[in-house]
């Protein structure tokens, strides 16, 4: 059966699956892949679950000092913590926070990324070397550090949009750390598509560069970004927690995944759920949305297919 | 072309390999003697678990307490003070007084002279004696213009003058009542006038990391990041103490890890625990508690009258604090007995004023918790909840706030207390968060909280509106500290602790006469400047904890001090 789906896509004229369009090839293939579906369903239950937090009947940020450091029951699934605020609700609504600064931090990293990839793989030469020489010098930053201290010098400061230890200040700090891959697979993809036959053509018909970059290369080389897209998401919500349990991060009351687990340090002996149920949202969500990438990244692959059929033939 | 079968084999192949050629190459170099602490050379040995290196043996530096905690096992100063507050005599032969002939008193040109007399048969580790000449030289070192060092009381000194080998004069050109602890406490220490660099200067010299010794202990070594050694001091003056033979001072980061060594008996001190790790130690067979007499920390709301960002209260008030009907809603709106008996499971104690410690306690009376008064308050202050979002705007408010300015502020504290204070700082603003003010928490580090303005520290440079932290007063006299937080003088940056900026003339005035020597006075000195303070509100005061240290159930003697650090009296410590 893997053989004879392998041949249909590579010969599309010769079977009934010529008909699939290629975002209906890009799900069957993605489908196949018992793992990123798996993710796709803990990730969306996450989320979905993280979205719908306010349907909870507790207070995320409220004490309720007579339930203190309660175990897990049937009132309180996952059990409270050490103003007796239910932990579940406090997981949800810190997941909406790990999730946005993960999201925004990868918007931010691609506003970055695309352009500078983009740029240097399009015009090559001069431009080419330059950028690439400022993306290999961000890459040779040691990250966290570099994360920790512009955490600490931001924090310092008072801005209008970027308020201490807010989501978006935290965000853009680990965008502007985690931009430099973006860079280089968008570079690389436009360094092969610009020399594509259909490239050639746009351009002897008058196209001008940007319109060439946008509405021809990049759209051809998307795949690879959506891929490191959500690879980025998990290694964006892998260093809010970071940043947070080393109180660099989001701020108390307010819950993160990060700073529930940071505040759990002082109980973990006595009351380890404070830890242990943060630490598996991040670890379900993590292992989630790496699943989805690997998924995504076998379906999106041409040369994966071929290589799937090199196995068969 | 590899097939997926065969990438995985060679993958296989290659992790296999690399694991053989790891096994077979050459084994790590061992671990030098120096990397470890030296194995106990006697059954007499203790190890004290600190979160961090002491930056030198001189707390005047950097005051970290790490610091204090050794300067107290190798060096002496003149005397030093005990839990309860008495003073007691270390380098000096006994303490000078105004009865023995020791102080005498200018009365017309209000000018004090000390006269100090030092034991003879104290030495230092190289059998060189302690003299005057090590007393003239810190001196010299700490009020040399260039390379000294500001400490209290420093400017009512006008000179210090050697009368003979042992004896000294310290010529005041004020009454100063600090006198006794001025040369020693949990500060300050004589340092060896014939082993110390005077050119290095006070703060920098080298024999402040590798100290001559005439304490009870002498430094072995000192791993940084990992520990320091000392051994028992045999030329010690009170031998034949210490009964310890050998300290180590292991430098353990995480509390967590030096509770569970508590706990194992991996260690036998743990200085400054806090509320939480004391409750977990509670029935343990290995470790107890200490909990000092007194309580000298008391947990306190900084308010900033001046506008966020500067410095002069009256050119800027701020928006919202400059009333002082703002602030007394503050303090009634939060109830500080649920805060002591749930945070801090009764291991603190409310205060309400500045001055709740012998000898100078004043009777000021308790204010009440009533929200409902403290929502009252706020309204006929002119600010109302008009759009229903929970968040009190000015309306009609007497600070210069515009029309419809929002009651939020941000609330800061710092981060090495730990949980018991953050906590406490979240319960404190849901509390105000409940009459309609919006508090945003931050927690940041002390360092960068109390930092100098120009190195951008929060408080100095008036980059707050409210701080929640702990603070009091070494010893028995609270008139540098008073000075330093509430005087006209000190709220300029650097000038002092007024980072309120609260400046009342009436205040200053009352500072000026505490200093005497006339102890009715300064006691109803003390409590009208209490009275004031009361009504004023520049700060509002919450409870205190006492300094909590955990020792193991083997070690005899320990007890924990709000004047001193835990180790003020390790001579005398022995083991069962």
């Amino acid at each position: 059966m893997n053989s004879i789906s392998g041949a249909q896509e590579l010969a599309p004229a010769n079977t009934p699956a010529s008909w699939l369009t290629p975002q209906q090839s890009v799900w069957k293939r993605f489908k196949r892949h018992r793992g990123a579906i798996a993710g796709m369903i803990i990730f969306g239950a996450l989320a979905t679950l993280c979205i719908f937090a306010f349907l909870s009947p507790f207070d995320s940020e409220k004490s309720n000092l007579a339930e203190k450091f309660l175990p897990p029951s049937s009132t309180y699934l996952l059990g409270t913590d050490s103003l007796g605020r239910d932990l579940l609700t406090r997981i949800l609504y810190g997941g909406r926070i790990s999730l946005a600064v993960g999201g925004i931090a990868v918007a931010i990293s691609l506003l970055i990324g695309v352009p500078v990839g983009a740029l240097a793989g399009y015009y090559g030469g001069r431009i080419d070397s330059i950028l690439m020489r400022v993306t290999d010098a961000f890459l040779s930053l040691p990250s966290f550090l570099v994360l920790i201290l512009l955490a600490a010098m931001l924090r310092e400061v008072e801005l209008p949009i970027f308020q201490r230890n807010s989501v978006l200040t935290i965000s853009l700090v680990i965008g502007i750390l985690s931009w430099m891959t973006f860079a280089r697979l968008v570079r690389a993809a436009f360094l092969t598509l610009r020399e594509m036959d259909y490239v050639s053509a746009a351009r002897a018909l008058g196209g001008s560069d940007g319109r060439i970059m946008l509405g021809h290369i990049l759209p051809n080389g998307i795949g690879v970004v959506i891929v490191e897209a959500t690879l980025q998401l998990g290694y964006a919500i892998i260093q809010e927690a970071g940043l947070s349990f080393l109180n660099f991060g989001i701020q108390q009351p307010t819950p993160s995944w990060g700073n529930l687990i940071y505040t759990a340090q002082d109980h973990f002996t006595k009351y380890p759920w404070l830890a242990i149920f943060p630490g598996l949202a991040i670890f379900l969500t993590i292992i989630s949305v790496n699943y989805i990438g690997d998924g995504l990244r076998d379906a999106l692959d041409p040369y994966k297919v071929l290589e799937r059929v090199g196995e068969w033939t | 072309m590899f097939t997926k079968k065969r990438t995985l084999l060679f993958l296989t192949f290659m992790v296999i390999l690399s694991l053989t050629l790891v096994a077979c190459g050459a084994t790590p170099a061992p671990t030098t003697a120096t990397d470890e602490p030296t194995a106990p050379s006697s059954e007499k040995s203790i190890t004290i678990v600190i979160a961090e290196d002491p930056p030198t043996f001189n707390p005047m530096v950097a005051d970290t307490g790490y610091d204090s905690l050794v300067m107290e096992l190798v060096l002496l100063g003149m005397a030093d003070i005990d839990p309860n507050g008495n003073v007691f005599p270390e380098l000096a032969a006994e303490l000078p007084t105004v009865e023995n002939g020791g102080v005498t008193i200018d009365e017309e040109a209000g000018t004090m002279s000390v006269t100090w007399t030092m034991r003879d048969d104290i030495q230092w580790s190289d059998s060189t004696p302690v003299t005057a000449d090590d007393v003239l030289f810190t001196w010299a070192a700490i009020s040399d213009p260039v390379n000294g060092l500001w400490i209290p009381g420093i400017d009512y000194i006008d000179s210090v003058e050697q009368l003979s080998k042992y004896s000294f004069v310290v010529n005041y050109n004020a009454v100063y009542p600090g006198y006794l602890t001025q040369f020693g406490g949990e500060q300050l220490a004589i340092w060896p006038a014939h082993y110390c660099n005077l050119e290095q200067g006070f703060v920098a010299w080298d024999c402040g990391r590798e100290p001559l010794s005439d304490g009870p202990f002498v430094l072995h070594d000192w791993i940084e990041g990992d520990h320091m050694t000392f051994h028992k001091n045999d030329k010690y003056y009170l031998a034949p103490k210490p009964e310890i033979d050998q300290v180590i001072v292991q430098i353990v980061p995480d509390d967590a890890v030096r509770k569970t060594m508590m706990l194992n008996g991996d260690a036998d001190i743990d200085m400054w625990i806090n509320a939480n790790t004391a409750k977990d130690l509670e029935g343990s067979e290995g470790a107890k508690v200490s909990l000092s007499p007194t309580d000298r920390w008391l947990m306190r709301l900084y308010i900033n009258l001046a506008e966020k960002g500067t410095v002069d209260s009256a050119a800027t008030p701020h928006p919202i604090l400059s009333d002082v009907n703002v602030r007394k809603a503050i303090r009634s709106a939060i109830d500080v007995d649920t805060i002591v008996n749930e945070i801090f499971h009764g291991l603190a104690t409310p205060h309400w004023t500045e001055f709740f410690r012998p000898p100078y306690q004043c009777a000021v009376p308790r204010p009440a918790f009533d929200p409902e008064a403290a929502k009252a308050a706020l309204e006929s202050a002119g600010w109302k909840d008009t759009d229903g979002d929970g968040v009190r705007e000015c309306r009609g408010c007497t600070t210069g706030a515009p029309d419809g300015y929002k009651m939020e502020m941000e609330f800061i504290t710092y981060a090495e207390f730990g949980e018991p204070l953050e906590l406490t700082q979240q319960l404190i603003a849901e509390m105000l968060g409940e009459i309609g003010i919006q508090m945003n928490i931050t927690v940041v580090e002390g360092s960068i909280l109390w930092d100098q303005a120009e190195n951008g520290g929060i408080e100095q440079s008036g980059n707050f509106d409210v701080d929640i932290w702990d603070d009091g007063y070494a010893g028995v006299d609270p008139t540098d500290y008073i000075w330093e937080l509430y005087s006209e003088e000190a709220l300029v940056p650097g000038g002092g602790n007024n980072v309120m900026r609260y400046d009342n003339p009436e205040v200053d005035a009352l500072i000026d006469e505490a200093y005497t020597l006339d102890e009715a006075s300064r006691k109803e000195t003390f409590c009208k400047i209490a009275d004031i303070l009361n009504e004023d509100v520049p700060i509002v005061y919450l409870f205190t904890t006492p300094n909590l240290e955990a020792y193991s159930a083997r070690l005899v003697g320990v007890q924990s001090s709000v004047n001193d650090l835990v180790t003020w009296n390790i001579a005398d410590w022995t083991l069962k």
